[in-house]
């Protein structure tokens, strides 16, 4: 059965029969002896059986997981290439720190890791490390996802 | 570039745009104040000035507190050593110890160490420095790596662009530092100034007429303050009302377009480029040394376990198999057992009438048999391989690197990789990681961590006592200790993070270089701490010895074994002995687990006892010193909290082992 939105009601589509209905709104299970904690939604025109996301709780436990991991993931928008997709090994111009939250951005900037200036990339993998000015310096993967990078042609001051 | 020209102006004394303030007269301030960065070398050359030794090592956050000395080459005056600041507004605890310092008004003359490899962000700290009026030196340190790396600095054009005394040294070997007494003594309140764009000038023109007199240049602490500084703000507050101080920042703000902070740290940093432009040239330095490629191991997503691993190894054959295996059995068999110990107890026995006074010295809980016995033939050869092994990781700039490696774990607590420094300092000293908890940026972060270091950090001379014993037992027993410990940190820090309210913090750490250690320094230290520990350790164990023995005497001993006997033997499993080593495992943890040493030397511990007994005493809060850092660092209701928690917490865990063992046929 695959599902769908209607007016902000969740709509499921029999894979036997192909009617349309609502699994919530359906009262066939109140009559059936399994029904109490059934993870499955019955078709009220054929009666086909499949189970119903909305009613597993590990499909639930692993919605939230995902969308949890999703939140994580989504870090500020940063048009163009970020630190976090450079090349170990590379040097890169940092274009932007406009993303970075102000108090680390503040400290980003009093060790040199500014708009303009190019920092030689050690390593991505597990937290981003950057040398600039002799001093190597590590962040989480967020922060490097939150600075702009510009292409290594435009260059800058070291 | 001339100072006066351009966007940016620095009017230093004697240029001609400060000429016509009055001329400040060179004189020699009550006190020195060492200012810099983390880990450029402050507290060497603290060292080297007042010939007072305070622990320096290769990583950020050393020192936490600020630490005085009298000054060998300048007659009366003091010399004060304080943490390394990244850049004002201070961000942690430490940093803001400087702000205060620099705010509270005494006659003083800063000075400035910064690293010599990095001018351009030196310079960035510097000005905020010069800003303030006070006399200003500023040392670049580490002069030989700067050459080495291929920077070339032209001292007299820096010092010119500043105006203030520039010296290069090397603080390690003492090279240029015969330069600082007289800079210091030549030194004069700075009059220099950067010109900030319009809406800050006159925000500070309006601070300055508002201000009475200041102990610093009232446009530095303005400075300070719009920067956002909290103790420029309490200090500002203690002059002008609020409501002023809102409506500035306000309008500095709106007409700025942005915050006053990100205004200053351009023009700071613009002003920065400008210098290190005239006065620092980099030529081509050598790349990709031994050294440089083990960093770059250390801190690899794959290699870097391996390379802890082999680090791990390397401490566990050293503190638990040579020091804890090879040193204690010498000293504690050989030299104390069959013929330190007999020959005393036959000497005293004989001299002394008092069975008392025998007792006393040389009886079950004698001073000598029991106190002085633990502390020297078991304790002293476990913390001495322990601190060599330490002082060698601290300076060779190792320990940084695992917060790197260690981010993930310390993640799923709630914190991030910087926690790693006061954990690993925990293992030398869990009293001394707690003050080490200041360089984390939250009071929750600095919580979580005091509670992880209270619960299962194990001290040295603990971690090497559970070596030995386990270690002699089976490789079994001793992933089980650290199996059981690890799990019940992890479960309860997991648990802490979701329940302690704040958000966790991102790491954001500057890597020291990797550096072969200095063996002076490494000696040095290592006796520093010997020195320490014994002081420390010797006076409770004779006082927890001489509290056993008043309880013996007095019958009231074998009571309160049979009190205990529930808890120890009944649910503990452990032989009825245990529970005086338990009672002044209270006291300090490692005396405790001193005496569970004995107990299994003398075959009174099973292996599953043995085990029990480690994780039991490893998660006890680790001593009275710790308990009253922890009650001054975080207020006694979260050291009374933590107390209540940990003692049931590690009787529950040790109980649920010895059932868990007991059914998986260990016991048997």
């Amino acid at each position: 059965m695959s599902e769908a939105l209607v007016a902000g009601v969740e709509i499921t589509l029999c894979a036997l029969c192909g009617h349309r209905f609502d699994p919530q709104a359906t009262n066939i299970c109140a009559s059936c002896p399994l029904g109490k904690g059934c993870s499955l939604a019955c078709c009220p025109n054929c009666g086909y059986s499949a189970p119903d996301p909305s009613r597993s709780t590990v499909v639930r436990l692993a919605v939230r997981a995902a969308a949890a991991l999703a939140r994580r993931r989504r870090v500020p928008a940063v048009p163009g290439t970020t630190l976090a997709q450079a090349v170990p090994g590379s040097q890169v111009t940092i274009k932007t720190l406009e993303h970075v939250p102000v108090r680390h951005r503040e400290q980003l900037l009093a060790y040199g890791v500014a708009p303009g200036r190019v920092v030689d990339v050690l390593q991505i993998r597990p937290v981003t490390i950057v040398r600039v000015e002799h001093a190597e310096l590590a962040f989480e993967t967020p922060l490097s996802r939150a600075i702009g990078i510009a292409a290594p042609a435009e260059g800058g001051p070291r | 570039m001339c100072p006066c020209k351009g966007r940016l102006t620095l009017m230093a004394v004697g240029c001609h745009a400060a000429s016509a303030l009055s001329e400040p007269t060179p004189g020699r301030s009550a006190e020195i104040v060492l200012v810099g960065h983390p880990n450029v070398g402050k507290s060497v050359l603290f060292g080297r000035l007042t010939g007072r030794y305070v622990t320096v090592a290769n990583y950020p956050g050393t020192t936490v507190d600020v630490f005085r000395g009298a000054a060998r080459a300048v007659d009366g005056t003091a010399v004060i050593d304080t943490p390394g600041i990244v850049s004002f507004p201070a961000r942690s605890e430490d940093e803001r110890v400087v702000s205060r310092l620099l705010l509270d008004g005494e006659e003083r003359t800063v000075v400035q160490v910064g690293d010599a490899k990095g001018v351009r962000r030196t310079v960035e700290l510097t000005v905020q420095l010069v800003e303030l009026g006070l006399p200003l030196v500023l040392v670049l340190n580490m002069s030989d790596e700067a050459v080495a790396a291929g920077v070339r600095i032209d001292r007299e054009r820096l010092s010119e662009l500043l105006g203030i005394s520039v010296l290069l040294t090397v603080a390690t070997s003492g090279a240029g530092v015969g330069e600082i007494a007289a800079a210091v003594s030549a030194a004069l309140p700075t009059r220099a100034r950067i010109v900030y764009p319009a809406p800050v000038e006159e925000a500070l023109a309006e601070l300055g007429r508002s201000l009475g007199e200041t102990p610093v240049a009232a446009r530095g602490a303005g400075l300070l303050w719009l920067g956002g500084d909290e103790e420029a703000q309490t200090f500002l507050e203690r002059q002008l009302p609020a409501e002023l101080l809102e409506r500035v920042r306000a309008r500095v703000e709106q007409e700025l377009g942005e915050t006053a902070a990100a205004a200053l740290q351009r023009t700071r940093s613009a002003y920065a480029d400008d210098v290190v432009a005239e006065a620092v040239r980099q030529e081509p330095g050598p790349t990709g040394g031994v050294l440089e490629r083990l960093a770059r191991l250390s801190t690899h997503h794959v290699w870097g376990w391996p390379v802890l691993a082999a680090v791990l190894y390397g401490v566990y054959w050293l503190v638990g198999v040579f020091g804890a295996g090879l040193l204690v059995g010498l000293l504690e068999n050989s030299v104390f057992g069959r013929h330190v110990n007999p020959w005393l107890t036959q000497e005293v026995t004989r001299a002394v009438p008092s069975d008392f006074i025998v007792d006393l010295l040389v009886g079950q809980y004698g001073l000598w048999t029991m106190g002085m016995t633990y502390a020297f033939a078991l304790i002293l050869p476990i913390v001495t391989t322990f601190f060599l092994v330490f002082s060698v990781l601290e300076d060779s700039g190792y320990l940084p690197r695992l917060a790197v490696v260690s981010n993930r774990l310390f993640h799923a607590l709630g914190l991030n990789g910087k926690a790693a420094l006061p954990m690993v300092l925990g293992l030398g000293c869990v009293t001394m990681a707690t003050l080490t908890t200041r360089i984390l940026e939250s009071r929750r972060e600095r919580l979580l961590v005091t509670l992880l270091l209270a619960l299962g950090i194990p001290c040295s001379a603990q971690l090497g006592v559970v070596l030995g014993i386990l270690g002699s037992i089976s490789p079994a027993a001793t992933l089980i200790w650290a199996g059981v410990v690890a799990a019940v940190v992890l479960a309860v820090g997991w648990l802490a993070a979701r329940v302690v309210p704040g958000e966790r913090s991102p790491l954001l750490i500057e890597l020291p270089p990797l550096r072969v250690p200095r063996p002076a320094n490494v000696l040095v230290k290592t006796l520093m701490r010997l020195e320490w520990y014994l002081r420390e350790v010797v006076p409770l164990f004779l006082a927890g010895t001489a509290f056993l023995f008043v309880l013996d005497t007095t019958g009231a001993l074998p009571a309160i074994v049979d009190g205990m006997s529930p808890l120890v033997v009944g649910w503990l499993g452990l032989p009825p002995a245990a529970s005086a080593v338990f009672l002044v495992g209270f006291l300090r943890r490692d005396f405790g687990a001193a005496g569970l040493f004995l107990l299994h030397a003398q075959g009174q511990l099973s292996a599953e006892q043995a085990v029990v007994a480690m994780v039991t005493i490893t998660l006890f809060i680790p001593c009275i010193a710790s308990i009253l850092i922890i009650v001054r660092e975080r207020g006694a209701a979260q050291a009374a909290a933590m107390i209540a928690t940990i003692f049931p917490l590690a009787f529950l865990v040790g109980g649920l082992l010895h059932h868990a063992l007991l059914a998986g046929g260990w016991g048997a």
